[in-house]
């Protein structure tokens, strides 16, 4: 067992850990935390797997921007110091043994269909080869080659756009609510 | 970019600038924010798009592909013409809900963002038919439903919307999680994401398990958009708290996006492994239909109705699935265009009516004859009675569940069918032979009543002119 793969139990281990305290701790601020901790150790993993700029972006898009706003709307809505509702233990049941369903699913494809090294061969080499860095990320985003992809680029900026118009137009107060005049 | 291109290009141009357009026109032209600029702004972008689409489908050309990325081919420019069909007819309808009709459950405000996101919505879902790999399909799917999650919630002050908009929410993120855990399986079995990889991947290696998983939970996403039946729970909460219009557009142009999305992925990259899940189609869908109309049956709610009674045609829908990639698209869309009409003249009808329950139409006959026989039309074709066009639809489907050998099925889907007869006839029963309430004023401005006269005459007409069926099939031939 090399070094690598020590430190991928370890990573493994945290991001599970801090993963299953995210949905059992019962105060929402703290769930909120070990779910930031369990996005962390999945950046770690990133790191792991040499895809630098993944686990950079991780970090920023999860924690920076995910949580920090789930952690807003938590301090901007519920009574923080409040424990969530307890959940019955026939609920609890069901759901762990739905995700153990999920898992034993995707245990017995990658079992059936791999049985270890196939995965690494056509993918993960393939992934390592294409990625290279952020400057190579860069170029294949606005490449117009068969493998770039600068029409999804582009599009995401009518998905951010409609997201703001939608968010504004929820968000705002409604003219002539409560008083207000027409406008 | 030839004129080839340009032309195939244009119906996606002006429906991805349409929002736009309605954004700028409310910004700068519309001091008062009033419902009718913004409107008709968008029913000129929308009718520009249709005849660019009829332009480009007339032009006779096959597929286009641009910049390496992005295909758009004769059958999408069918289903793009369908989008922006549904969203002119909603958009229609919704105008009178923003100057406080009364019978709605509020006045909605902010018409110029509303007819922005409706035109996203449809730009959105012409996007995902037209993607060449999966992040495009990704983008597109989501800017077809983010819009929506909002029109859904629009009455915001209404307890029933936002339950309605919250548990959308929901159902749809888990929707988004299990297609992108989908994509996610697939890019890891192939190491690529562009369609065309993807199929030399999966000709290679048809029997991957990971692939095989990677599809169902892709499917399990489209069940969800679809309203399949383990999937359908959100439909009737959603359809019942949205604004009208919006339910309208939902039951239309989202299920034929989410069936566009179904034929992208499995006559596309997907295809080898199809047969694989067609016992999964099948199942599926003689499960959607019972559960469809056994729910319509009781509901004494129009808009729990028509979820439950769409929920039912999208159990029809799924037969088309198990035919080979022709045959299938063409049964498809027929089917779609004829169920969008009659869904949009019926919604339409309620929303002149402007009544809550099913029952809001009773003696419409007596009081208003021309709606009356609009509405009979419109549940005639969906019911599938067979001088109608919605007869025809049904019978491309079933045929093309007979031709992959499933009898049983078919036989299934008719007895189904019988069943949905029984809850459409209600309805026309109610308006034909219940006596009119006293007092309801119905105003039928007259646009109105040209584009349901429109409709109507399409219901009719379309079953009795095979051009119409020679000009679906010719488009879902050329791929």
């Amino acid at each position: 067992m090399s070094i690598t793969d020590l430190l991928f139990y370890a990573d493994a281990a945290l991001i599970l850990g801090s993963a299953l305290l995210a949905v059992s701790l019962r105060h929402v601020l703290h769930a909120a935390l070990a779910l930031m901790m369990a996005l962390f150790s999945t950046a770690g993993l990133f790191l792991l797997l040499q895809a630098e700029f993944a686990a950079l972006v991780q970090v920023l898009v999860y924690i920076g921007g995910v949580v920090i706003f789930i952690v807003y709307t938590i301090l901007l809505t519920a009574q923080v110091g409040d424990a969530l509702p307890r959940i019955g233990t026939a609920k609890n049941l069901r759901a762990a043994a739905g995700a153990l369903v999920f898992c034993a699913l995707l245990l017995g494809v990658l079992w059936l269909g791999h049985a270890g090294e196939a995965i690494a061969d056509h993918a993960g080499n393939a992934v390592l080869a294409q990625a290279g860095g952020v400057k190579a990320i860069g170029r294949r985003l606005l490449s117009t080659k068969p493998d770039g992809f600068l029409v999804p680029f582009e599009i995401i900026s009518l998905l951010l756009l409609a997201a703001l118009v939608g968010a504004i137009s929820i968000a705002r107060k409604p003219a002539g609510d409560a008083g207000e005049a027409a406008r | 970019m030839n004129l080839h291109t340009a032309i195939l290009l244009l119906p996606d141009a002006l429906l991805l600038a349409a929002p736009f357009i309605v954004l700028f026109v409310d910004l700068f032209f519309n001091p008062q924010h009033d419902a009718r600029p913004v409107r008709r702004t968008l029913t000129v972008t929308l009718l520009a798009v249709l005849a660019a689409t009829g332009a480009a489908l007339a032009w006779g050309a096959p597929e286009v592909v641009f910049l390496n990325a992005y295909r758009v081919a004769p059958w999408m420019l069918w289903f793009k013409a369908c989008f922006a069909g549904a969203a002119l007819v909603a958009a229609r309808m919704a105008e009178p809900c923003f100057a406080g009709a009364e019978g709605q459950p509020a006045r909605l405000t902010r018409p110029g963002e509303f007819f922005t996101l409706l035109a996203f919505a449809a730009g959105g879902m012409s996007l995902t038919l037209s993607a060449r790999d999966l992040i495009t399909l990704f983008i597109g799917l989501e800017l077809a439903t983010i819009p929506l999650y909002v029109l859904a919630g629009y009455y915001r002050r209404h307890e029933d919307s936002t339950e309605g908009a919250m548990k959308y929410i929901i159902m749809g993120s888990l929707a988004t999680a299990f297609v992108l855990f989908g994509y996610s399986l697939l890019y890891g079995a192939a190491g690529h994401l562009q369609f065309d990889a993807l199929a030399a991947h999966l000709a290679a290696h048809p029997g991957d398990p990971l692939v095989r998983a990677a599809a169902l939970f892709i499917f399990t996403a489209a069940a969800f958009k679809l309203a399949l039946a383990p999937f359908h729970m959100w439909a009737p909460d959603v359809y019942h708290g949205a604004p009208l219009p919006v339910a309208a557009f939902l039951s239309t142009a989202s299920k034929a996006a989410a069936a566009g999305f179904l034929v992208v992925l499995f006559y596309g990259p997907l295809a080898p492994i199809r047969p694989a899940l067609a016992p999964v189609f099948a199942i599926l869908a003689a499960v959607t239909m019972l559960v469809g109309n056994l729910g319509s049956l009781r509901q004494e709610n129009f808009r729990r109705f028509m979820a439950y009674s769409s929920i039912a045609q999208a159990g029809y829908l799924l037969l088309a699935f198990l035919a080979e990639r022709d045959f299938a698209v063409g049964a498809l869309l027929y089917f779609l265009t004829v169920y969008l009409i009659a869904n949009l003249a019926a919604f339409f009808v309620y929303a002149l009516v402007r009544g809550e329950g099913v029952a809001a139409v009773n003696g419409l006959a007596r009081t208003h004859p021309a709606l009356a026989a609009v509405l009979l039309l419109a549940f005639f074709s969906l019911a599938g009675i067979p001088p109608l066009a919605g007869f025809n639809g049904k019978f491309w489907l079933f045929t093309a569940a007979a031709g992959a050998g499933r009898y049983g099925l078919v036989l299934f889907a008719v007895l189904n069918a019988v069943v949905s007869l029984y809850y459409y006839m209600n309805v026309i029963r109610a308006a034909y032979i219940e006596p009119p309430p006293v007092g309801r004023s119905v105003k039928v401005p007259r646009d109105v009543a040209w584009l349901l006269a429109l409709l109507a005459a399409l219901l009719l007409g379309l079953a009795l002119c095979p051009a119409f069926n020679r000009a679906v099939f010719a488009a879902a031939a050329r791929p």
